[in-house]
């Protein structure tokens, strides 16, 4: 009887320890003392296109599969453009003092560079906004994903067509 | 007749006439109306199909010697940063000179990506990176391109340029970079939001009107209206790969 | 033979060390030389948008070739039954794996992306031969080390043949893929060949075989360990009909070639007036690598003796490695014919032979894959038993020594009787 009591008193006795060393610590940022990244706050908008946690846990997925849509099917949608995303979380600086994905002050970076995961996107994928943020225009002057409603020398009018069939050229 | 019956009469022929001629122009406009007013672009959010297929038809005898705004055009918007060295600098469009040494006729005209039906760029992919969309704009998803260049082998054109130098400042709707091959993307983004490209936009610009760009398979279309009058032939047709690209002229 | 007359060589003396540090050395600068062209680019290279595979395909595909080729010694003993080549089976197995892995290596660092190795071997196009090269040359290795295993365990023996027979059918769908890379392109000129694929498979022989006699008479040399005139006159008898072979096919695709009008562009470049490649061709894959090396082996005298054995072996190396040169670097050099019959030209260089200079980068990775094939070989013979203790005629060959000794001692007999 005597013995097993004992043998309870040594880890009871190192719990205790622990627990006043760590309530001893001083904390970081956060109560439990875990360094957080610095995350920059977006620059528009109060709410990303799907709620935050679901973001940060999945956004590679949503991500690897949009990015699938996109380039073999043409599927284009404004929630799940990467331009979108970088219109929003990336600040719009004058030339020269744009904050790339190699600091840590960019979005993307600020918590990749936490969890130690290499980003490989912007290898190809420009890591600032649109040219024209908010709204991204061709040279034409339209906006992607805002289809216009004449179209650009693609179809020919009926006195087009009829010139073409006296014999002439189309001018 | 009384005059006034005359005069009714006249009203009543030069109304009639008026009519005529108001339902004979109206008949004259109202297709453009309807053509042109029918958008093209397809609504976002959609897949693409195979009922369209992109293609371009180029008109050597209106291409101008010496004039390259074509390739000015496909360079500033896609990004394409030249780096004054040939042998390795993208380019994804490019003016041929081709002369007959037997009659001495030569002329010049753009070549690039011909959006084949058949790719063999697109065989020979080991990942299935370069791959033919259901429209027919034949494309390289960098995602999983791994850079072996052997597309580059493989394409009767020379369309495809490899990218030799880790890359900056990439406009946003064109991303590329170090180590994928690349090449002319009929400038899908402007099509998919329905434009057409940048090249056939520059060239009806500068007045010259040799580029047409449009769906092959819609009897509608400049493009299929022109080819079906006068006809037009494809580069190395003996090859079998159905190209996207017809040239008038070759 | 049986399973004690194989041993690990002792590997210790100064010869070995320095070798195996150079090598090291060679490797070092190879995988430098890749990490240089991956972050800064390939402009750094002499490749480009108009020769797109340069000096690092020439060796890869050169290393891949003779790996599959090296593997014919053990086909020999195990799929044809020529006891006689049976001791040399396991080298010829190692040596097979180690070609193919400084081959990948190189092919693999001199991708745009690398790091997309991962994708690669995840993600498929199986209409794509190089798709298909994949798991035929991972799979290479993995039937090689099964067919080592049956050799090497004695328990195992048994099954040696079967699968030496599933290896070498294995081995030739590699070669053919590995000459298909080229054949199935209806773009150039140069391949679009059904012979390709062919003429690959007899290259890999002459290679292999010609890397493999050097490799045993170095290793052989160096140990001190007997080598006798028996086997090796069988082997460079062998590699001389290989040498002889690969002659044959490369004159019927030329000849072939001669004949259809269309392809007389290109003939007229390889075989006339393309400078270097035209001096490659006659002057090192013809001239050095087949003619001469024909000429040291089947001389009477010349043939016995082993510095000219290890000078054409030599000589069929060089040539071999100025043949793939010509193959894929001048098949790109003729530039691509999109208009029939007319003077094309561009800022595209179409129209113009495009020029090419191999650069230190590539030709460090290239050198660097053989210095790993090579160093894994010396590591191999030190750590398990590939190598027979004795290749002395008595060892290879018992009967007919046995026979010639009853023989001489029949004679002894009738003399003294």
């Amino acid at each position: 009887m005597v013995a097993v009591r004992s043998l309870w008193r040594l880890p009871a006795l190192l719990l205790a320890a622990g627990l006043a060393a760590a309530s001893m610590v001083p904390t970081a940022a956060r109560a439990d003392g875990v360094p957080r990244p610095d995350i920059p706050k977006a620059v528009k908008g109060k709410q990303c296109v799907l709620p935050t946690e679901d973001m940060r846990k999945n956004h590679m997925k949503y991500l690897l599969h949009h990015r699938d849509l996109t380039m073999h099917e043409g599927i284009r949608t404004k929630k799940f453009d990467l331009r979108e995303c970088l219109d929003c979380h990336v600040p719009k600086e004058p030339k020269g003092q744009e904050v790339h994905v190699t600091s840590k002050k960019h979005f993307c970076q600020a918590c990749h560079a936490y969890a130690g995961v290499k980003i490989d996107c912007f290898q190809c994928h420009s890591d600032q906004p649109s040219e024209q943020s908010p709204h991204f225009h061709t040279l034409s002057g339209r906006p992607i994903g805002h289809p216009g409603h004449k179209t650009v020398g693609t179809k020919l009018s009926a006195g087009e067509l009829e010139a073409m069939a006296v014999g002439g050229g189309v001018k | 007749m009384s005059e006034d019956q005359n005069n009714n009469t006249d009203l009543a022929r030069r109304r009639f006439m008026g009519g005529l001629a108001a339902a004979a122009a109206g008949t004259a406009v109202a297709p453009g109306i309807v053509l042109v007013a029918t958008a093209e672009a397809k609504p976002a959010g959609q897949a693409v199909t195979s009922k369209v297929r992109w293609g371009m038809l180029i008109d050597t005898t209106k291409c101008a010697d010496g004039c390259d705004a074509c390739v000015r055009a496909c360079n500033e918007e896609n990004g394409l940063t030249q780096h004054d060295d040939p042998l390795r600098d993208a380019q994804w469009i490019r003016k041929v000179e081709v002369k007959n040494p037997d009659t001495g006729y030569s002329h010049s005209f753009p070549v690039m990506c011909q959006h084949c039906a058949e790719p063999p760029c697109a065989d020979v992919c080991p990942t299935g990176a370069s791959f033919k969309r259901a429209d027919g704009i034949v494309l390289v998803d960098k995602h999983i391109c791994i850079g072996c260049r052997y597309c580059m082998m493989a394409c009767p054109y020379k369309a495809r340029s490899f990218v030799h130098e880790p890359l900056h400042d990439q406009k946003s709707y064109m991303p590329r970079g170090m180590g994928t091959v690349e090449s002319c993307t009929f400038c899908v983004h402007r099509v998919d939001n329905g434009e057409t490209t940048a090249c056939v936009e520059a060239c009806d610009r500068d007045g010259h009107k040799a580029l047409v760009f449009g769906d092959l398979k819609d009897p509608n279309s400049e493009i299929a209206q022109r080819l079906a009058a006068y006809g037009g032939t494809q580069i190395r047709k003996d090859l079998g790969l159905n190209p996207g690209v017809h040239y008038k002229g070759i | 033979m049986n399973h004690n007359d194989y041993t690990e060589i002792e590997g210790r003396s100064p010869g070995y060390i320095a070798l195996l540090a150079l090598l090291g050395v060679l490797i070092l600068l190879g995988l430098a030389a890749a990490h240089y062209m991956e972050t800064e680019g390939h402009h750094v290279t002499g490749m480009t948008n108009q020769i797109v595979w340069g000096t690092p395909h020439v060796f890869a595909v050169f290393l891949i070739v003779a790996a599959s080729g090296a593997l014919n010694v053990a086909s020999i003993a195990s799929v044809f039954g020529r006891s006689q080549y049976k001791p040399l089976s396991r080298l010829s197995g190692l040596l097979a794996v180690t070609l193919l892995v400084g081959g990948l290596a190189v092919l693999v660092l001199d991708l745009g992306r690398p790091d997309r190795l991962i994708v690669a071997m995840t993600t498929y196009n199986f209409k794509s031969i190089f798709a298909w090269n994949i798991f035929l040359y991972t799979g290479f290795m993995a039937v090689v080390a099964v067919y080592l295993w049956m050799m090497m365990e004695r328990r195992m023996n048994t099954y040696s043949k079967p699968v030496g027979l599933f290896a070498f059918v294995w081995r030739l769908t590699l070669t053919t893929g590995t000459g298909s890379i080229f054949g199935f392109l209806v773009a150039r000129e140069a391949y679009d060949s059904a012979i390709m694929a062919p003429m690959f498979i007899i290259m890999s022989f002459s290679f292999g075989l010609a890397i493999f006699l050097l490799l045993l008479m170095g290793l052989y040399r160096g140990t001190g360990r007997p080598l006798g005139d028996k086997i090796l006159m069988r082997l460079k008898n062998l590699l001389g009909v290989f040498v002889a072979a690969v002659l044959y096919f490369v004159a019927v695709f030329h000849l072939t070639n001669l004949y259809i009008t269309q392809h007389h562009g290109v003939e007229r470049f390889i075989l006339l007036d393309g400078g270097m490649y035209t001096q490659l061709f006659w002057g090192v894959q013809v001239f050095l690598g087949g003619i001469v090396p024909l000429f040291l082996l089947y001389h009477p005298k010349l043939g016995r003796l082993r510095s000219s054995i290890a000078l054409a072996s030599i000589l069929v190396i060089v040539g071999g490695l100025a043949q793939v040169y010509v193959i894929i670097i001048g098949g790109q050099a003729y530039p691509l014919d999109l208009f029939p019959g007319m003077v094309v030209s561009s800022s595209f260089y179409d129209g113009v032979v495009n020029s090419y200079t191999p650069s230190l980068p590539e030709i460090t990775l290239g050198v660097g894959g053989v210095a790993l094939s090579i160093a894994m070989v010396l590591i191999g013979v030190k750590v398990l038993r590939f190598l027979p203790r004795s290749l002395a005629d008595a060892e290879v060959d018992p009967h007919h020594t046995a026979a010639s000794e009853t023989a001489s001692g029949e004679a002894a007999a009738a003399a003294g009787a």
